[in-house]
């Protein structure tokens, strides 16, 4: 027996010497030259944030998957790593460094008195799919705001995007910002439901680049059950309308039929509440076209901070809408030139979109004529509802990270 | 020896073997206990009859050299960069769609995005939304992306469909293919439910196959015959008699007809009539859609006894699949 076994571990030790373990895909090694570039941009950007009183912060690389999966969408949630460690637990690695940074003020915050800054970098990890130049693994260097509402703190991050870039030696870059926030509170006054706003915003990129038409979008909004059907019942040509308590009673009644059928772990009550949720909160047909038709004129405006705005201006006018939501964008443009930020280098563009759904107000984006395409070179923006969906109290906080891989290959 | 597995149950097992018979590879199985099986127009290959959920992992560990399976399976079981990949990725047969199925009697549910609320409703309870599949990869990535985001997925191979009823699934992510089985288990599709749509795909080991000059030549004849015959189902051949002085003065007419003019051009061969006029046979090959067009345009220009037959084989001026055998790997 120990004969036999001895020697199927010789033959497995063989086996092993002979096979090489390769480097998997979309991971780098990196040393000598390009290695000394990216630490050295890391370490230059990093002084620049200690210098404008941003804290250090490292962050465990695995946390729990649930911190990653609440709020950042499924653009970033289908590309995690999870996985199940030794003691039965679903950890992911991490894909950016906002909700650890966020866990970590909540778990703290008895000790910070006012706006919290804090700086950080290091590996973050995103199953990209395969192909030539797709990292999965890569370094983020960035920095996040936390308790700082308002135009200033939005110019603050911006210019330190901005400030970061030129410390590292990068120049001939632009940065493209949009504003959430700003949409929202422009189709506001539609009277939609939430999701139906969310539906809109969501679709701006698809409106923008022109993917989809406003009549596909209101064909889709209806078939997912967004759009008032309307609930009216004729009786001899006379019109009832149901409402109150009876309607509950009505539709357990009409819909005796289909709920005689299994329920599984649900209770009949919860499906015909949530169903009655979602009649009460389903969005007008017209108001839903009304705010698309907006919105595509809208979200093709791009271009000079000042010309844009005077742009959307126009647009707002000859849809009757106050205006009065785009002094923020004002307000930010201005805050940004007196930061001596040159109007050349940024783009205002209302159909701007990034693919973390936690952001609520000003969002931007760096970009390069150089940079590869689909290379960010990085980005961030305004996410208040975040430290309040993670546990915390209703706090506003912003923060950007810019991509050290992709930056440092612009540097000759 | 080439060792190609092909599946011995499930829904892919007898079309597989009549697809192979099709492309003139008719496996020759003389005992049914026997699990392997020879193709004698390819000496040197042996047919290994797997499970078809085997197949994908036999291939990429290297017990197998090529395989068919459905390309949902492929996905599901394969290694992504690993030693397996598609070597010809439609092969006509095998469609099926992978769909989530949820209670009928949940009538608030019509959507994708009802599914996301809802496991949101089911986090705030303190529970999962949980999903009975075969495929838990595959479903897993699918819901994530599309914000479900509170989700457990009870991997499972048995019947699927009972799982809600039974308890130890809300809803299930299976294979449809007309929607029968899930209606007759009160359970309905949703709108963008539709996870992935597949069919059978012939997979290869790559590195075993280029490492040997025999198996790569097998493979070659396994790969030209497939693609070949695919391709020769997009096309009919056509032959018509037409008088005329010479085959030349028949081919000018010819090739001002559009649909007539071939792949390249028509193929004249003279008639030898009773009464010694000049006649001729041209036979063009045409796509399937256009071959009454086809017909017309004989028929316009004098063609007489068009005759249409089905080519067994198209091989173009190269095999594409035969390429993909030999390309260097990225």
């Amino acid at each position: 027996m120990k004969l036999l076994y001895n020697g199927r571990m010789s033959l497995g030790s063989q086996d092993l010497q002979s096979s090489k373990v390769y480097r998997l895909a979309g991971m780098a090694d990196a040393t000598g030259k390009p290695l000394q570039k990216l630490t050295g941009a890391t370490e230059r950007f990093s002084a620049l944030l200690e210098q404008e009183g941003y804290a250090a912060i490292d962050t465990p690389v695995v946390e729990e998957t649930e911190l990653f999966v609440r709020k950042s969408g499924g653009e970033l949630t289908s590309r995690l790593y999870t996985l199940v460690d030794p003691g039965g637990h679903r950890v992911s690695l991490r894909p950016e460094f906002t909700p650890s940074v966020i866990r970590h003020y909540i778990q703290e915050r008895a000790g910070f008195n006012g706006p919290v800054r804090f700086r950080y970098s290091g590996p973050v990890f995103r199953y990209e799919q395969h192909g030539v130049g797709a990292y999965r693994q890569f370094t983020q260097a960035g920095a996040e705001l936390i308790g700082a509402a308002g135009a200033q703190a939005d110019a603050e991050a911006l210019s330190i995007a901005w400030e970061g870039l030129r410390s590292i030696g990068v120049t001939g870059f632009g940065i493209r910002i949009g504003n959430i926030g700003v949409l929202q509170e422009l189709i506001g006054g539609f009277g939609l439901s939430e999701a139906g706003r969310l539906f809109i915003i969501s679709n701006i990129q698809a409106i923008k680049t022109g993917q989809t038409t406003l009549s596909k979008l209101t064909e889709q909004a209806a078939r997912v059950g967004l759009l008032r059907a309307g609930l009216k019942i004729t009786v001899d040509d006379s019109a009832a309308y149901i409402d109150g308590d009876s309607t509950r009673d009505f539709i357990e009644g009409v819909l005796g039929e289909a709920m005689s059928s299994p329920t599984g772990r649900r209770t009949p009550e919860q499906i015909v509440d949530r169903l009655l949720r979602k009649v009460r909160e389903a969005s007008q047909p017209g108001n839903l076209e009304s705010a698309l038709a907006l919105i595509d004129q809208l979200a093709r405006i791009d271009g000079a901070p000042g010309a844009a705005i005077d742009r959307a201006g126009v647009v707002l006018k000859s849809h009757g809408i106050d205006a009065s939501p785009l002094d923020d964008l004002s307000a930010l443009a201005n805050d940004l030139r007196k930061r001596g930020i040159d109007d050349a280098c940024l783009t205002l563009d209302f159909g701007l979109a990034r693919g973390i759904s936690y952001y609520t107000g000003m969002i931007f984006e760096v970009e390069h004529p150089q940079a590869a395409a689909g290379a960010s070179l990085g980005g961030g923006g305004r996410y208040d509802g975040l430290v309040r969906a993670l546990g915390g109290e209703d706090v506003p906080a912003l923060g950007f990270a810019l991509t050290m891989d992709n930056v440092v290959d612009l540097l000759k | 020896m080439l060792r190609l597995a092909i599946p011995s149950d499930g829904a892919l097992s007898d079309p597989a073997q009549a697809f192979l018979k099709a492309c003139g590879l008719s496996v020759s199985r003389p005992n049914p206990r026997k699990y392997t099986a020879d193709i004698p127009s390819v000496p040197g290959v042996v047919v290994h009859f797997q499970r078809g959920s085997d197949i994908a992992m036999k291939v990429e560990e290297g017990s197998a050299d090529m395989g068919i399976v459905g390309h949902d399976t492929f996905v599901e079981k394969g290694r992504e960069g690993g030693d397996a990949e598609v070597v010809i990725d439609q092969l006509g047969f095998g469609h099926s769609e992978l769909v989530l199925g949820v209670p009928d009697s949940w009538v608030d549910v019509t959507s994708l995005s009802d599914l996301a609320d809802l496991s949101m409703e089911f986090r705030q309870q303190g529970r999962d939304l949980r999903i009975a599949t075969k495929y838990p990869r595959v479903v897993e990535r699918f819901l994530l992306s599309n914000g479900v985001n509170y989700i457990s997925l009870v991997p499972s191979s048995g019947t699927l469909e009972a799982a809600p009823v039974m308890g130890y699934a809300d809803i299930i992510a299976d294979i449809s293919s007309t929607g029968t089985t899930m209606s007759a288990n009160r359970l309905k599709t949703v709108h963008g439910g539709t996870i992935m749509k597949s069919e059978a795909c012939l997979i290869i080991n790559k590195p075993l196959i280029i490492a040997s000059e025999a198996k790569l030549s097998q493979a070659t004849a396994i790969v030209e015959r497939i693609e070949a015959h695919r391709q020769s189902l997009e096309y009919y051949s056509v032959t018509a008699n037409m008088r005329g002085e010479s085959p030349e003065d028949v081919a000018r007419f010819v090739l001002e007809q559009a649909y007539i003019s071939g792949l390249r051009g028509p193929t004249i061969s003279r008639v030898f009539t009773r009464d010694g006029a000049g006649m001729y046979a041209v036979t063009v090959i045409v796509e399937k859609n256009k071959l009454l067009q086809a017909v017309e345009q004989f028929r316009k220009i004098g063609g007489s006894s068009v005759t249409v037959s089905q080519p067994h084989y198209v091989f173009h001026s190269e095999c594409k699949a035969a390429r993909r055998l030999r390309a260097n790997r990225q």
